[in-house]
C-alpha cells in the first residue's frame, strides 16, 4: 500500500481511495470498496465542472472514517478558489460519503458535480492474478437507487447506491446541478451498500445488517470501550506510548467478525490483500497480544477448531485434525477455482494452535475452554504424528497435494523461493523447516501440561513428554550444522540439511528445542552482522547467495519474526540481546509513525539511518501490529506463574521507565513497572531514545 | 429425490469420528426441493436420518434434488454450494453450521455386494 492511497476499514469491509477520495481501480492499483473478498466499487470519481479537484489535506478521523479536503482548480496560483469541498468517508455496514460544497464568496455560484461510478465485482484473486470475469454485469434503477449487479449462474452480487439529494442519473453517473447562495453550502449523503444477494436470501441465518446510523454510534462506543479495556502503557519514551496506542487502534481495525461467532472477533491478517482469516496469522497475533487482549485468543481458538480439518481432500490440502491456513468468500472460492473454503496449506498452524491453547490457559485460567477444545487438540496432536509427518521420519514436513492451486511453502516464509541452500539452490520437496519442529516440540510439552491438568490424562502427558524429548534429541542431531554452528533452515526431500543461515533459529530459541550447549552459538549468529541489520534480525543472512535486502523472505526484516526472536532470547536468559532486538524494532516503529509494516528492507543501519520500506508490505498487518505488544512483554519479563503475574523487567538504560497498568489474567488485573537499568555495552544501538 | 431415496443415501452416511458437540446435538432440518417437495431429517446422536416431525425445523435447506444428492454424497461442499447460491439456508446459524460440520466428517459408505 503506497502513501498515495487512503484506507479505511471495518471488519470484513475496506475501502482504498486515492488522496482525493476517488476510486479509480486499475490492474496495478487495488483501489475500491471490498467486502468478503469482492470489489463492490471499482470507480468512484468526483468531477466539479468536468475537472477533478485538487487535494488540500486528509484527516484520519478513525480507522473507519476519513475526511478529504479539496478545492476546484482555478488554473493559476494567483486566484484563490471561492469553493471548497469536503468528502467525509465512512466504512461501516457498507460505505458512505458525506459530500459538502461550500461557497466562500459573496457571489452566488452554480456548479456541476458528476460522480462516475462503476463496480467490476472482481474477486481479490482475479485482481492479483489479472483474470477476466466469467459472469455478466448489469445495471438498473430501482426507485431512487442505482443498482449495479453481477451474476454468474446463481451467484449474484449487487452494489446499491443512493443519494439524499436526488441526482440525475446518466448511465453509471450521478449528476447534481448545485446552486450555492453567497457563503452558502450544499451537501448530500451518498450511501453504497454491498449486497451478497445469496446471503441476503438466507437473511434469517446470516443477516447482520441493521440500522446503520444507530449501529455506527454503537461501533464508536464499542471502539472506545476497546481502547479503555486495553491495559494502559506509559513510558518516559513517548514514541513507545504512541506505538502502543497505534497497535491498539490497528488491532481494533483488523478485527474480523466471523459469521459463526458474530459476538467475537479474530484478527484478520492485513490490508489490503489479507483481510481474511489466516490460521497462522491469527494464532501468532493472538499469542503476541495475550497479555493485552486475551479475548482475541479465545475467539481465534474457537473459530479455528470449528473449521478444523475433518477429511482427506487434496484440493484443499485438508487432512483430519489440521488447522486451516486461509478462509475466503469470493467468487473464485465459491466456484472452487481456488481452494480457500477453507484452504489448509499450512504446516505450522496446527502446532501453533496447541501452543496458543496452553498459553491462553496459563494467562486466563480458562480451563473450561481447554476442556471444550480437548477433542480438537487431540485431533491436532494426531495430525502432527499421522499426517504432518508424511514419511515417518519423525519430522513434520510439507508438500502441496495439488501443484496447480496449492502453496509451495507451507511455513511462515511462504513465498515460493524462501527455502534455499546457502548457495542459492532451491530445496527439494517435501520440506521440513526447522521452526516447525520447534513448534511441535513446544506444543507436545504444553499439551502434556494440559493433559495433566484439565484433561486429566497422565498417560497422554507422559507419552507427549517422551515424544518431545525424543524429538529434541533427534532434532539437535539432524538439523545442527557443526561447521557453521547453527541449525539448518530445513531438511529437504532427500533429508539433506538446507544450510542457509536464517532468522528461523530465533524461533527455535523460543520453542525450547535447542540443547543448552548450542544456544550461545545461535545467539551469536542472531546478533552478528550477517543477520542483525541494526534495525532487526534479517530473514536471511547477508552473504548467503539468495540474500536480498528487499527479498520478501530472503533478507528483509519482519517485525513479528523479531518479536518472537526477542521472546526466544529472553527465554534463554539473554536479557541484553532480547532488549537490543526489542529496542531496534521499537525504534524502527517511530519511523513508520508507530505502525510497523509487515516487513522492511534489510539494509545495514550504518548505510541507511532509517528503516527503508519494503515496496508491497501490507500495512496495517496483524502480526506486525501486535509485535510491539510482545516486545513490551519481553522487556518487562511478563510471565504467568501459578496464579500470579511475574514481572522481571530488563530494560535498556535508554528507556527510563515503562509502566503497564491493568494487565488482565487469572489474577484479575495486575500492574507492571520497569526501569532502564540494563547497560547494553557493546550491544548498544547508539539509540536516540 | 423421494423420501425413500433420501433415506437410502442417509443410511449409507457414516462418520467414524465426530466432535462431541455434534454427537450430543439433536437438530431438525427440512430439505425444500424443486417442485415444492420437502423432506424432513434429524441429526441425532451423530446420525442423520429421515424423521417426519410436527415440530418446526431448526434449519431449512432449499436446493434442487441433484444438489442435495451431491452435497450428501460429498461430491459438493455445502459451504461453497451455499456461497454460489445453489442452496439457501434459512433458520439458525448454529443449526446450519452443524449440518456443514457433520457433512465434512461423514462419508458415504460404499454399498456391499
Amino acid at each position: 500500500m503506497t502513501m498515495e492511497t487512503v484506507s479505511i476499514l471495518d471488519g470484513n469491509t475496506f475501502v482504498v481511495t486515492d488522496r482525493r477520495g476517488d476510486i479509480d481501480a486499475s490492474p496495478t492499483e487495488a483501489q475500491g470498496l471490498f467486502e468478503d473478498d469482492t470489489r463492490y466499487l471499482s470507480k468512484w470519481l468526483l468531477l466539479i465542472d468536468d475537472r477533478r479537484p485538487n487535494i488540500l489535506s486528509i484527516e484520519d478521523l478513525n480507522y473507519f472514517e476519513a475526511q478529504h479536503f479539496l478545492v476546484p482548480g482555478t488554473g493559476t496560483i494567483y486566484v484563490d478558489s471561492p469553493l471548497s469541498i469536503v468528502r467525509r468517508h465512512r466504512v461501516y455496514q457498507g460505505f458512505s460519503e458525506h459530500l459538502t460544497v461550500m461557497n466562500h464568496s459573496g457571489e452566488p455560484k452554480e456548479v456541476r458535480l458528476r460522480l462516475a461510478i462503476d463496480a467490476d465485482f472482481a474477486d481479490l484473486f482475479e485482481i492479483k492474478d489479472k483474470l477476466a470475469k466469467k459472469g455478466t454485469l448489469y445495471r438498473r434503477m430501482e426507485d431512487r437507487k442505482l443498482v449495479l449487479g453481477y451474476r454468474r449462474d446463481a451467484f449474484c452480487r449487487e452494489t446499491w447506491i443512493t443519494s439524499s439529494q436526488p441526482p440525475e442519473v446518466d448511465g453509471n453517473e450521478l449528476r447534481f446541478h448545485v446552486s450555492l447562495p453567497p457563503h452558502g453550502e450544499w451537501s448530500t449523503q451518498l450511501r453504497v451498500e454491498s449486497i451478497d444477494v445469496n446471503l441476503r436470501a438466507s437473511g434469517a441465518v446470516l443477516g447482520r445488517k441493521k440500522d446503520v446510523e444507530s449501529d455506527h454510534r454503537v461501533r464508536l462506543e464499542e471502539v472506545e470501550k476497546w481502547r479503555q479495556a486495553a491495559p494502559k502503557l506509559t513510558s518516559s519514551w513517548r514514541s513507545l506510548e504512541r506505538t502502543y496506542q497505534r497497535s491498539i487502534e490497528d488491532l481494533a481495525a483488523l478485527r474480523f467478525y466471523p459469521y459463526l461467532f458474530p459476538n467475537g472477533a479474530v484478527p484478520a491478517a492485513g490490508l489490503p490483500w489479507f483481510m481474511a482469516i489466516f490460521g497462522r496469522d491469527s494464532l501468532i497475533t493472538s499469542l503476541q497480544s495475550i497479555p493485552f487482549m486475551p479475548d482475541l485468543s479465545r475467539t481465534t481458538l474457537m473459530l479455528l477448531s470449528e473449521h478444523q480439518g475433518a477429511r482427506l481432500d487434496d484440493f484443499r490440502d485438508e487432512e483430519p485434525g489440521k488447522i486451516l491456513h486461509e478462509l475466503r468468500r469470493g467468487e473464485m472460492t465459491a466456484f472452487e477455482e481456488r481452494p480457500h473454503s477453507p484452504y489448509f496449506g499450512s504446516a505450522d498452524s496446527t502446532p501453533l494452535f496447541l501452543i496458543l491453547l496452553d498459553e491462553y490457559e496459563r494467562w486466563s485460567g480458562d480451563a473450561s475452554l481447554v476442556r471444550e477444545l480437548e477433542f480438537a487438540a487431540r485431533r491436532a496432536l494426531e495430525w502432527i504424528d499421522r499426517y504432518g509427518d508424511r514419511d515417518g521420519d519423525g519430522y513434520v514436513e510439507y508438500e502441496r497435494r495439488r501443484p496447480e492451486t496449492g502453496l509451495d511453502n507451507q511455513c511462515w516464509k511462504d513465498s515460493w523461493d524462501s527455502i534455499r541452500f546457502a548457495d542459492g539452490r532451491l530445496a527439494r520437496l517435501p520440506r521440513a523447516t526447522c521452526e516447525i519442529q520447534g513448534y511441535v516440540y513446544d506444543a507436545k510439552l504444553r499439551c502434556a501440561r494440559l493433559a495433566r491438568g484439565p484433561w486429566k490424562d497422565s498417560a497422554l502427558a507422559e507419552r507427549l513428554e517422551r515424544e518431545a524429548a525424543d524429538l529434541k534429541q533427534r532434532f539437535n542431531r539432524d538439523f545442527w550444522i557443526e561447521k557453521g554452528r547453527y541449525f539448518a533452515l530445513a531438511l529437504d526431500g532427500d533429508k539433506k540439511q538446507v544450510d542457509a543461515l536464517t532468522s528461523n533459529i530465533g524461533h527455535l530459541l523460543w520453542s525450547g528445542i535447542v540443547e543448552d550447549d548450542k544456544i550461545d552459538a545461535c545467539v551469536q549468529h542472531l546478533m552478528g552482522d550477517r543477520l542483525f541489520s541494526g534495525w532487526g534480525v534479517r530473514t536471511m543472512a547477508e552473504g548467503d547467495a539468495a540474500y536480498n535486502p528487499i527479498g520478501y523472505h530472503v533478507g528483509t526484516v519482519w517485525p513479528h519474526d523479531n518479536s518472537i526472536i526477542a521472546w526466544g532470547l529472553r527465554r534463554c536468559g539473554y536479557r541484553k540481546e532480547a532488549a537490543k532486538v526489542a529496542l531496534s524494532m521499537l525504534e524502527a516503529a517511530t519511523y513508520f509513525h508507530g505502525r510497523l509494516p509487515e516487513a522492511f528492507a534489510g539494509y545495514p543501519r550504518a548505510m541507511t539511518g532509517w528503516p527503508v520500506e519494503y515496496p508491497t508490505a501490507c500495512s496495517p498487518q496483524a502480526w506486525a501490529t501486535a509485535a510491539p505488544m510482545l516486545l513490551c512483554r519481553t522487556l518487562l519479563g511478563l510471565e504467568p506463574v501459578g496464579g500470579q503475574l511475574l514481572v522481571d523487567a530488563a530494560l535498556p538504560e535508554g528507556i527510563e521507565r515503562i509502566e503497564i497498568l491493568d494487565i488482565p489474567g487469572r489474577w484479575g488485573q495486575a500492574d507492571a513497572f520497569g526501569r532502564g537499568r540494563l547497560s547494553l555495552g557493546s550491544l548498544s544501538l547508539g539509540t536516540a531514545v | 429425490m423421494t423420501g425413500a431415496a433420501l433415506a437410502a443415501v442417509l443410511d449409507r452416511l457414516r462418520a467414524e469420528v465426530l466432535p462431541p458437540k455434534l454427537q450430543s446435538s439433536k437438530i431438525r432440518y427440512r430439505f425444500r426441493l424443486d417442485r415444492g417437495d420437502s423432506l424432513d431429517v434429524v441429526l441425532d446422536r451423530g446420525r442423520l436420518s429421515v424423521a417426519e416431525s410436527p415440530e418446526p425445523p431448526d434449519c431449512v435447506v432449499e436446493c434442487t434434488s441433484e444438489e442435495l444428492e451431491a452435497v450428501l454424497s460429498g461430491r459438493h461442499n455445502l459451504l461453497t454450494t451455499f456461497m454460489r447460491g445453489d442452496a439457501r439456508l434459512l433458520g439458525t446459524l448454529a443449526a446450519a453450521k452443524s449440518l456443514y460440520s457433520y457433512l465434512r466428517y461423514a462419508h458415504v459408505e460404499e454399498s456391499k455386494g
